[in-house]
């Protein structure tokens, strides 16, 4: 993915980040700087005007840069690239669920609501937020591989890509559990860091709503019966694909077993 | 710049007027997809912001520099005021605290621009547009009707007239500001669901996006309306906290709104249901602070602490008017096409509830009737305070409505949202079971009712009698049965505030227990733990335990003694348990005030507590208004308030006004609890707020060790 009109790779815009960073920090130390000059030589009353007269400085470069914004001519922010992929918002959102379902997990264990409704309101967040990954792999698919690249070059770039690049592949692989089921009972946190970020890749496509909905009060109405996790008996969600105590495939194989496969099948391809 | 400093922060509002113009129409032309005119938006947003930055420090240089060719300069200062009065001087007044106002509403459009970006692309430039409406607004008032920066006709004066006396206080410095975070910060969920309306994006996108916004503009009004409470009490001279000045109403409305908004939106979060109803809710809190301003500035109604009469009534109230068309023909459009954007055929879904209530007993029936009650005493407060006009306009006649009329009819409403605030914890969503309901409740009520049953039995003993005589307020029969009621309010206050702190104590221990029967902690890690990987919920029960404190706190005017007393010198009174000898008067002066002092020794049962100077002061420059310095002996069970009324040099003769406050300390410790517990509901979950790849990258980037 790269910036329409400077062609840039956002690879080498990331990198650039930190020093537009420093930048702005380094503006800002010298305006401190100044003004307290200015405080110490002649009192408050010339700190803020040297205060005034940054103001005004940022206010000019800023409504400069906002008008040659919309004749192009400034280069697209990363950010603002990114976020034409993905849609805005959703992360929050997961987050919502993921504590929506985190309280209905303590509410069943402190007996305040029923099997059948904590059922139901749990199939329906489990299905909005499968919806939401949905939604978000698919738009954010072709940005993840870009950004996986600009990890492996930055960890190149230190000596570590061989170390790192397993971990890499181990997120991607573990980014495929879907929030929902990392979501734990009573209190446990669900995962949140971003080594273990749930996030779909482009290759899952995105249930549309009422396909999630049809799946949710599927398992909810039909009273369907929760899956047993064959290694740790820990009982899972009709709809679930990873056992929310141990990690392990319901099917058996792990996160780090069904990496490892994949990557050999796409050595095997190529 | 400093020789034409007036024109130059005139033309500095004026740029700001075009360029919040500009962003407007930018954001507004963002809104179809195209991301430059978006960044130009966001950019553009920066440089209004920074203006008015500008202003604000060119106007505290003016304070500063005693530019006395400024006239508000003049009015609210005078070259004996120390530097941090002449800063606190920004918002003294009405121009100053206007554009103090523009700038704080200015800071968190940026805050929320700037924390925006990367996400809710589809509502960013709906939101950034209705900011720079708001900032467009403001300008136009400053411009148009107060001017900050406008000058003195004839020439600079060689003084100015310095800061009101009564604002010369550290309450009074604090507590504007406080109150204005808490109002100009509103404007950012109004932002967020003004963009839902217009996109038709009603489900829980914005309500997620705007909760913590809401979060901290219900925090500082908390704190703002606490800092105007304490700041009465100390220097107003009323005898109490609260007097239902119309004022404090216009803090406390948008107060209730942000209240039943935080709770109904979890409504929508869970059950999809409330949608309509959290729109209205953002919008009247919003509404209402506009509204708040508009009565304390407009000279509509007269109080203690209003500021002058002034044309920015007017506009104020087209604005208002605005707000009120523009959120209803959204909302239809909402209805009719799933947002205004269905006008340009791009239709979405209308928007409509997902679910319904199931159950009487369940909790959204609980949070359902809370809000009704909250919005019914919104309706009430406002009625009332509006009463002195309303009644001009109807009746022909102009009718006020004391502090005794709030008393009678707003406490039994607010005990019934007290209970709710007990009861809805212990219900489930959808329905509760008779068998679980009957065992979540059992502990709570049995204390409830054992401090009922204490306070009835112990309470006249102790001097806090359960039920106490009340003068009616209407003098009809309703004002007889409201009088017969309000008069039991005591022991069902006491009996519900414990109810509500054994919910939430009941809460604590069963949220322990779960995490201990899953993992090896001990009870205090399982505390902690509980209450930082969940503060939305606890820091929420925190706040019930504030808020019940408070009310315990209310509790005690019952049982208060307010006596009025002429003493000569040797005289004594007897109030309660204190004995108050009249010492004699002392007068003492300075450069700008005479302060007449009627001084008295206090005992309590025999033992001396000190003495108390209550006084008189008259300033040089006002000596038709003196003002009182209250005499306060604070205790953690009850105050002594003392005020001096008359006193005269020649018979040596003190009027006092003497008041025995019980429990006050509980409403401080009440504010100080529900505030702290309101700092741990929105406190942010984490290093990394946005997870996800970039995250992840930039993490690496600065974090090396970050990945391990």
């Amino acid at each position: 993915m790269t910036d329409a009109r400077t062609e840039q790779p956002i690879g080498q815009r990331l990198r650039e980040l930190p020093w537009q960073s420093y930048r702005g920090a380094g503006a800002l130390a010298v305006v401190l700087l100044a003004t307290g000059a200015a405080a110490a030589w002649h009192g408050a009353g010339l700190a803020l005007l040297v205060l005034a007269g940054a103001g005004l400085l940022t206010a000019i470069g800023a409504l400069w840069v906002s008008v040659r914004a919309i004749f192009g001519e400034v280069p697209m922010d990363v950010e603002d690239a990114y976020a034409l992929a993905a849609p805005g918002g959703a992360d929050d959102q997961k987050r919502a669920l993921l504590r929506a379902l985190e309280d209905l997990e303590y509410e069943r264990r402190v007996g305040k609501i029923s099997e059948q409704d904590f059922g139901e309101l749990g199939a329906r967040y489990r299905a909005e937020a499968k919806r939401l990954l949905g939604v978000e792999g698919s738009a954010s698919g072709e940005v993840r591989r870009e950004v996986e690249r600009v990890v492996r070059d930055h960890l190149e770039s230190l000596g570590l890509a061989e170390e790192r690049s397993s971990e890499s592949e181990e997120l991607s692989a573990e980014s495929e559990q879907p929030a929902a089921e990392t979501a734990t009972a009573d209190g446990s946190e669900p995962t949140e860091s971003p080594r273990t970020e749930p996030r779909a890749t482009a290759a899952d496509a995105a249930p549309a709503p009422d396909r999630a909905e049809r799946e949710a009060s599927r398992s909810a109405g039909s009273g369907a019966r929760r899956k047993r996790c064959g290694a740790c008996g820990a009982k899972n969600e009709p709809d679930a694909q990873f056992c929310k105590k141990c990690g392990l495939r319901l099917d058996g194989r792990t996160a780090r077993d069904r990496s490892r496969s994949s990557r050999k099948g796409g050595k095997r391809k190529s | 710049m400093w020789n034409s400093l007036p024109e130059l922060g005139s033309v500095v509002l004026c740029a700001v007027l075009v360029t919040a113009a500009f962003t407007f129409g930018v954001a507004l032309r963002a809104a179809d997809g195209r991301p430059r005119w978006l960044a130009s938006a966001r950019l553009g947003a920066y440089g209004t912001i920074a203006l008015v930055g500008v202003a604000v420090l060119l106007l505290a240089y003016a304070f500063v520099a005693h530019d006395f060719r400024i006239r508000y300069v003049t009015h609210y200062s005078s070259r004996s005021m120390s530097t941090a009065l002449l800063l606190a001087a920004l918002w003294g007044g009405q121009d100053g605290s206007l554009l103090w106002w523009l700038f704080l509403t200015c800071l968190f459009t940026g805050a929320a621009i700037h924390w925006m970006k990367g996400r809710y692309r589809e509502l960013q430039p709906y939101v950034i547009a209705t900011l720079m409406v708001v900032l467009v607004f403001l300008s136009i008032v400053m411009l148009f009707a107060v001017n900050p920066f406008a000058t003195v006709a004839g020439g600079a004066p060689a003084d100015g007239k310095g800061l009101n006396h009564q604002l010369r206080n550290f309450y009074m410095i604090v507590h504007p500001p406080a109150l204005y975070l808490g109002f100009t910060s509103a404007a950012v969920p109004f932002a967020f669901a003004v963009a839902a309306l217009v996109t038709g994006r009603l489900g829980n996108e914005w309500i997620v996006a705007s909760r913590k916004w809401m979060l901290f503009s219900w925090l500082f009004l908390t704190i703002g309306n606490g800092l105007g409470m304490i700041w009465a009490y100390e220097e107003l001279g009323w005898g109490g906290y609260w007097n239902w000045d119309p004022v404090e109403n216009a803090s406390l409305l948008p107060w209730l709104t942000a209240t039943a908004y935080l709770h109904s939106i979890t409504m929508q979060e869970r059950r999809g249901m409330f949608k309509h109803w959290n729109v209205l809710l953002v919008c009247a809190t919003f509404f209402l602070t506009l509204f708040g301003t508009f009565i304390t500035r407009s000279g509509l109604i007269a109080s203690v602490h209003a500021f002058s009469k002034s044309s920015i009534g007017t506009f104020f109230l087209v604005f208002m008017l605005a707000v009120i068309v523009g959120a209803l023909v959204l909302w239809i459009l909402a209805l009719l096409l799933g947002g205004a954007r269905g006008l340009l055929g791009r239709r979405r879904d209308r928007l409509a509830n997902e679910a319904g209530l199931e159950s009487g007993t369940s909790r959204e029936s609980a949070f359902l009737a809370q809000n009704w009650l909250q919005l019914g005493i919104t309706l009430f407060v406002t009625a009332a305070t509006l009463w002195p006009t309303l009644s001009e306009w109807l009746l022909r006649r102009k009718a006020t409505v004391g502090p005794a009329f709030y008393n009678t009819f707003v406490p039994p409403l607010a005990l019934l949202v007290i209970a709710l605030m007990g009861l809805a914890p212990l219900l489930g969503w959808r329905r509760t079971s008779r068998e679980l309901f009957v065992r979540s409740i059992r502990a709570p009520a049995i204390a409830g009712l054992a401090a009922a049953a204490l306070h009835l039995g112990l309470g006249r003993r102790l001097g806090v009698p359960a039920f106490v005589e009340i003068e009616p307020a209407l003098h009809n029969w309703l004002g007889t049965v409201m009088a017969a009621i309000v008069g039991k309010l005591p022991v069902v206050t006491v009996a519900l505030v414990v109810f509500n702190v054994t919910v939430v104590v009941q809460e604590f221990a069963r949220g322990v227990r779960a995490r201990r029967a899953r993992q090896s902690e001990s009870v205090t890690t399982a505390l902690v733990t509980l209450i930082g990987r969940s503060r939305r919920r606890y820091g929420g029960y925190l706040v019930h335990v504030g808020i019940a404190v408070m009310f315990l706190g209310f509790a005690g005017r019952a049982w208060g003694t307010n006596t009025e007393s002429s003493l000569r010198v040797g005289q004594q009174v007897t109030v309660g348990n204190y004995t108050l000898t009249y010492v004699g008067m002392r007068e003492t002066r300075d450069e700008e005030k005479q302060m007449l002092f009627a001084d008295v020794d206090v005992q309590l049962d025999g033992k001396s507590l000190g003495r108390l100077g209550p006084a008189k002061v008259v300033y040089d420059d006002n000596p038709e208004q003196p003002s009182s310095e209250v005499g306060l002996i604070r205790r953690w069970n009850e105050d002594l308030y003392v005020i001096v009324g008359m006193l005269s040099r020649r018979d040596e003769v003190a009027s006092f006004q003497i008041h025995v406050n019980p429990l006050v300390s509980l409403v401080w410790l009440g504010i100080i609890l529900a505030s702290l517990a309101g700092l741990v509901a929105m406190w942010p979950e984490g290093l990394l707020r946005r997870a996800g790849a970039f995250g992840y990258v930039r993490r690496l980037e600065t974090q090396p060790g970050a990945a391990k």
